[in-house]
């Protein structure tokens, strides 16, 4: 019997053995769900919601965030190995394997009678030596725009198909270079807006350098194409607002009440006359210039008919955020009232259009001189290629972000997981330390071999192959299209950085705190339910 | 005044989405087309065109309930239907197998022994007033022409079988909110801190919802916001509130929190420990909070007795027949008023535009209102003249609890009458012996007998003469001979099916009456001045303790307690 139940008649408890087999079976059991997923050639899971919502995905991230997990050990795994998704963006798939591997071949060893402390001391020797090794081989990386796409399609590739992994790839980069501060080599994603429209093919995706945004002129007399154009982005309302303060009690007559409205009405107009006379001092008649005021208050229809007649196109309503984005894209600055406004104030775009899609309009803003800011728009026949793609889209620009930041990739396709385990074997250690590094060297091991399963090749003969022939000296890695070897640097298969660190990092920390465990209980305040 | 502005509705929270489903279909424009009636659809529907390029009216409002409660509601888009006005509550399960043996049961209980045909979906919107409907109290089904009859209130266990309209576009409008991530024993949002969690992961997205309405309109006039009161979606409110009050600030936003009785089921019944009706009152207070911070005036409704009861019993109603505890009965009494209440608003050239009720209402600072209603008014065959002189208004229910219509102190009302006949108002007997009197319609009656009766308050009465017209799928609340005896038309769109046409006086009023219900809530809290901080404690901590307790400080709740202390204090301070 166990000492809780003395303090605690009522807490549930599991000891020992116990507790090391509930904590192994949910670590394999969560690393068998995950298995198929990984790599390029993975399969795709379908997830379907209480509401019938589909899903279909093979992002790990995802999965992980979506399924129902119950069970406390797997989900402990699961949060551990998201934690570090929003910043790193890829490598979920491989932290829960690695910790399904170590906790399975760990598991004989414990039970014959070893210490667990003896086999974590020995992880953290491993750890010690991967993390050596994964500075040995990582690359610096260069702002070369091929160099990047293919950092990028090493990401996407396992999200999305490859011919839609290429495309966004390049999408991707080409976004992250627009948006990329030399001077204070800093990326803000935040940046990069993305747009979906339910339209065409997935492949007519693309990159606008501007902005796009889901409205449009709200008045029949609106230009809705105009070339050469000043941007004017402001806070301002522009429509007929009633006063507010107890007005029903204090008007005497009808005649103040209607005075009062006539008043208010004056007020807007004013402000419109204002946006007015800029135009007119910026566009002088028979110049080939052009006026668009996008505005993050209402336009009310007798401001739009002033706008209208003087041949201004006027947004309304625009997303607050677009309002940074805009001044960024543009150039000018977003003003808060009328009362200064100067040319400089304004910004430039070259081409501002309209396209209007069934009942939904779009407004492109394009063409601007030096945008730092931009938009990707995906497009797409069915809506969960589109949830899809915006999932692939967030990774693909991190590993971006995240490999110009760290200043290096490592080589792909499971080169880095080899060279790890040759070092491992290699490696001169004491006698307390050697279960724990052979351990490791063997589950890391797992990553390689799921690759090459999955994408249907012998996985005995090419990692063998790959660790005892003559062909697997230096940093090999997987060619997974013909069942071969081959050097990823010069195939263009790229790493991450910081997620390799992080799979190593934090499949040790989760494995050895759950191999200590010697005991669970639930004995906490009864639930709140 | 020109045009009537448009308002946007909010319905948070399952019960917040029964009361919607009503208050929607009772304004059916397919139903009550404009040229019937004087109101202007365009203030609470959307224009819009489905894929055949005709011009279809959907409802400009943002929903929230729970993954489960929607079943197959609102799948479907409007746009992906070929005709205008189909019922999608006809979709609402036809995925799912029906429960046989019920439909059998309520089949045989039809009374109507006639030949049952298939029913073909309406294909025309102009005859749209008679196929509907082909039996009382029947739901045509789309499911290969099959008839399933559905009957009786206890069948309408979610608001989507029975609301008639659909969303223009779902993906924008209709928050399905995922539930496991917190309880994932009881499927259910619990507290306002898990709420704001949740409203903080959507954030983006819900603004997103708001701005594309608030784009759509000309002269965006404000917002109607239905909260339940009791559970975790007040979380959800409360930061839609917040983000109303930066970006929205000029418009009027009317909250309504709204209370669900307990019925004696097993569901219910795990509500009613100590520790959820802790939860439960913190979250009341933490929305009527928010409410003060960032509403224009706000009002508490619900068929209930006393929600600060650990077990709060419906009302009783004298004439309501049916059984109040179902959220689609009870709802229904709150749609209707509801509905009333908003109809000046409502009209093609509004005198009374919901700014200006809102101001009315929260003159002095005083932005709780109570709300009554008298639904329909019960006239008889006497004319209003006589009924007012005889019970005056006797017949209005309180739909706010804890408080009764104290009308004597109230220092601003709001009336508003509908569908009472200009010739009911005096007889021809009473003009003669009150010839005095100055009264030549129904306002300047109710006018008369207001400066008379309560010479202390400000009154504003607006009339309108469309009738409440309660008919299916709104319930029956009535037997036939009370509707039979206070209705003014009863009419059959379709043989069977029955609409009456009833009068209706529903009210507003800024009393000092509402700080009863502020200092019960704020004295079971232990806040004010005669509280301590060690009871505010003990409603916060089971509270926080069911999310991740840094969403809501302690300190943000004892602030929104002082918040309410202060607004009581307003109400005082005369």
């Amino acid at each position: 019997m166990s000492a809780i139940s003395i303090l605690n008649p009522k807490a549930e408890f599991a000891r020992a053995q116990q507790a090391l087999a509930i904590n192994v079976s949910a670590a394999k059991g969560i690393s068998e769900i995950m298995k198929s997923n990984l790599g390029p050639k993975g399969t795709m899971k379908m997830l379907v919601s209480g509401a019938g919502d589909i899903k279909i995905t093979k992002d790990g991230n995802v999965l992980l965030h979506e399924m129902q997990i119950q069970h406390p050990t797997a989900s402990l795994i699961a949060k551990a190995s998201t934690a570090h998704d929003d910043v790193v963006g890829d490598g979920t798939t491989s932290i829960v394997l690695l910790i399904g591997e170590t906790m399975k071949s760990a598991e004989p060893i414990i039970s014959e009678g070893c210490h667990p402390r003896v086999v974590t001391d020995g992880l953290v020797v491993a750890k010690e030596e991967a993390l050596k090794v994964l500075e040995s081989i990582k690359i610096p990386v260069s702002l070369d725009r091929s160099f990047l796409i293919d950092v990028a399609k090493t990401a996407l590739r396992t999200k999305v198909h490859q011919a839609l992994a290429d495309h966004l790839a390049t999408i991707c980069t080409d976004a992250v270079l627009n948006i990329y501060d030399k001077e204070n080599k800093s990326i803000d994603l935040h940046m990069i807006e993305i747009m979906d429209m339910q339209h065409r093919n997935e492949l007519d995706s693309g990159l606008v350098r501007g902005l796009v945004m889901d409205h449009g002129g709200r008045h029949p007399d609106m230009p809705t194409s105009l070339t050469n154009c000043y941007i004017l982005t402001c806070n301002v309302s522009l429509e007929f607002e009633k006063t507010e303060v107890n007005a029903g009690f204090f008007y005497s007559s009808s005649e103040k009440r209607e005075a009062l409205l006539a008043s208010e009405r004056e007020f807007i107009d004013q402000r419109v006359q204002k946006i007015i006379e800029l135009k007119k001092q910026v566009c002088p008649a028979g110049s080939d210039k052009n006026f668009v005021v996008i505005n993050q208050k209402g336009i009310d229809p007798l401001s739009l008919d002033a706008l209208a007649k003087e041949g201004i196109l006027g947004l309304r309503r625009a997303k607050r955020r677009n309002m940074e984005r805009l001044s960024l894209a543009c150039g000018g600055m977003a003003m808060n009232s009328v009362e200064d406004l100067t040319p400089d104030c304004l910004g430039y775009a070259g081409n501002v259009y309209e396209h209007v899609l069934g009942e939904n309009k779009f407004t492109y803003v394009e063409d601007c001189k030096n945008p730092k800011s931009v938009t990707i728009l995906l497009k797409g026949p069915t809506k969960y290629g589109m949830v899809q793609m915006k999932d692939a889209i967030r990774d693909g620009l991190r590993a971006l972000s995240n490999s110009i930041q760290d200043g290096f990739v490592v080589p792909g396709a499971g080169a880095f997981e080899l060279s790890v385990h040759k070092a491992l074997e290699k490696l001169p250690m004491d006698a307390r330390s050697v279960l724990g590094v052979k351990l490791f060297s063997k589950a890391i091991l797992c990553i390689p071999k799921i690759l090459v399963s999955n994408s249907g090749h012998d996985t005995q003969a090419l990692i063998n192959r790959a660790l005892y022939s003559k062909d697997g000296e230096g940093v090999v890695g997987l060619d997974l299209e013909n069942g071969d070897l081959f050097n990823p640097v010069t195939a263009g298969i790229y790493d991450i950085y910081a997620a390799k660190r992080q799979l190593i990092d934090a499949s040790v920390v989760v494995v050895t705190n759950l191999l200590l465990t010697d005991e669970i209980m639930r004995a906490g305040l009864s639930s709140l339910k | 005044m020109g045009q009537p502005g448009e308002i946007i509705t909010f319905q948070v929270g399952n019960y917040a989405n029964f009361v919607g489903a009503h208050f929607f279909n009772l304004q059916d424009p397919h139903l009550n087309p404009e040229h019937e009636t004087d109101f202007c659809h365009r203030v609470f529907w959307r224009e819009g065109q489905n894929f055949q390029r005709q011009k279809i009216l959907t409802p400009r409002v943002l929903m929230f309930d729970l993954k489960d409660n929607w079943g197959n509601a609102f799948i479907r888009n409007s746009n992906d239907v070929s005709e205008p006005g189909i019922q999608p509550g006809t979709f609402a399960k036809s995925n799912q197998p029906v429960k046989q043996n019920r439909v059998d049961q309520v089949e045989k209980n039809i009374s109507w022994d006639g030949k049952v045909q298939t029913v073909v979906l309406r294909n025309d919107s102009s005859d749209s007033d008679e196929d509907l409907d082909p039996l009382p109290g029947t739901h045509k089904s789309a499911n290969a022409g099959k008839k399933k009859v559905k009957l009786g209130p206890s069948d309408f266990s979610s608001w989507g079988e029975y609301a008639k309209w659909r969303l223009h576009n779902a993906d924008k409008a209709a928050f399905r909110i995922p539930n496991y991530m917190y309880n994932a024993g009881s499927e259910e949002l619990v507290s306002y801190g898990q709420g704001l969690d949740v409203y903080n992961k959507i954030q983006e997205n819900v603004e997103d919802g708001i701005r594309h309405y608030a784009e759509d309109c000309d002269h965006l006039e404000g917002f109607h916001m239905l909260v339940d009161e009791y559970d975790g979606f007040t979380g959800i409110a409360g930061g839609i509130l917040e983000h109303l009050g930066d970006e929205y600030d000029k418009k009027a936003c009317l909250g309504l929190g709204l209370n669900h009785p307990f019925p004696d089921n097993e569901k219910w019944s795990k509500r009613r420990t100590l520790k959820e009706y802790k939860i439960r009152i913190s979250n009341t207070a933490q929305l009527w909070g928010s409410f003060t911070n960032h509403s224009r005036v706000f009002s508490s409704l619900g068929v209930t007795e006393d929600i600060f009861s650990m077990n709060p019993s419906s009302k009783k109603f004298t004439s309501v027949v049916q059984d109040c505890t179902s959220p689609y009965i009870s709802s229904a009494i709150l749609a209707a008023a509801l509905d009333s209440l908003s109809s000046p608003y409502r009209l093609h050239s509004p005198s009374f535009p919901l700014h200006e009720m809102t101001s009315v209402l929260n003159a002095f600072g005083h932005k709780m209102t109570i709300i009554g209603s008298s639904t329909p008014f019960p006239m008889g065959q006497q004319t209003l003249f006589s009924a007012l002189n005889k019970d005056g208004f006797s017949s209005l229910n309180c739909l706010t609890p804890n408080v009764s219509l104290d009308l004597d102190t109230a220092l601003g009302n709001v009336f508003v009458t509908r569908g009472i006949n200009q010739d009911h108002v005096m007889s021809k007997s009473e003009c003669r012996e009150y010839k005095h009197a100055d009264i030549n319609s129904v306002t300047s009656c109710l006018e008369l007998f207001c400066q008379e009766s309560y010479p202390r308050s400000v009154h504003v009465i607006k009339n309108l003469s469309n009738s409440f017209k309660m008919r299916y799928p709104f319930p029956k609340l009535y037997d036939d001979v009370y509707l039979d005896t206070h209705s003014t038309k009863k009419q059959f769109t379709n043989p069977q099916v029955p609409c009456w046409f009833l009068p209706a006086l529903t009210t507003a009023h800024n009393t000092p009456g509402t700080s009863k219900i502020l200092e019960r809530l704020i004295s079971t809290i232990g806040g004010g001045t005669g509280g301590s901080a060690m009871k505010l404690k003990t409603f916060y901590e089971p509270s926080s303790a069911t999310c991740n307790s840094s969403v809501v400080e302690f300190e943000d709740f004892a602030d929104c307690v002082t918040e309410l202390c202060s607004l009581k204090d307003t109400y005082s301070a005369e």
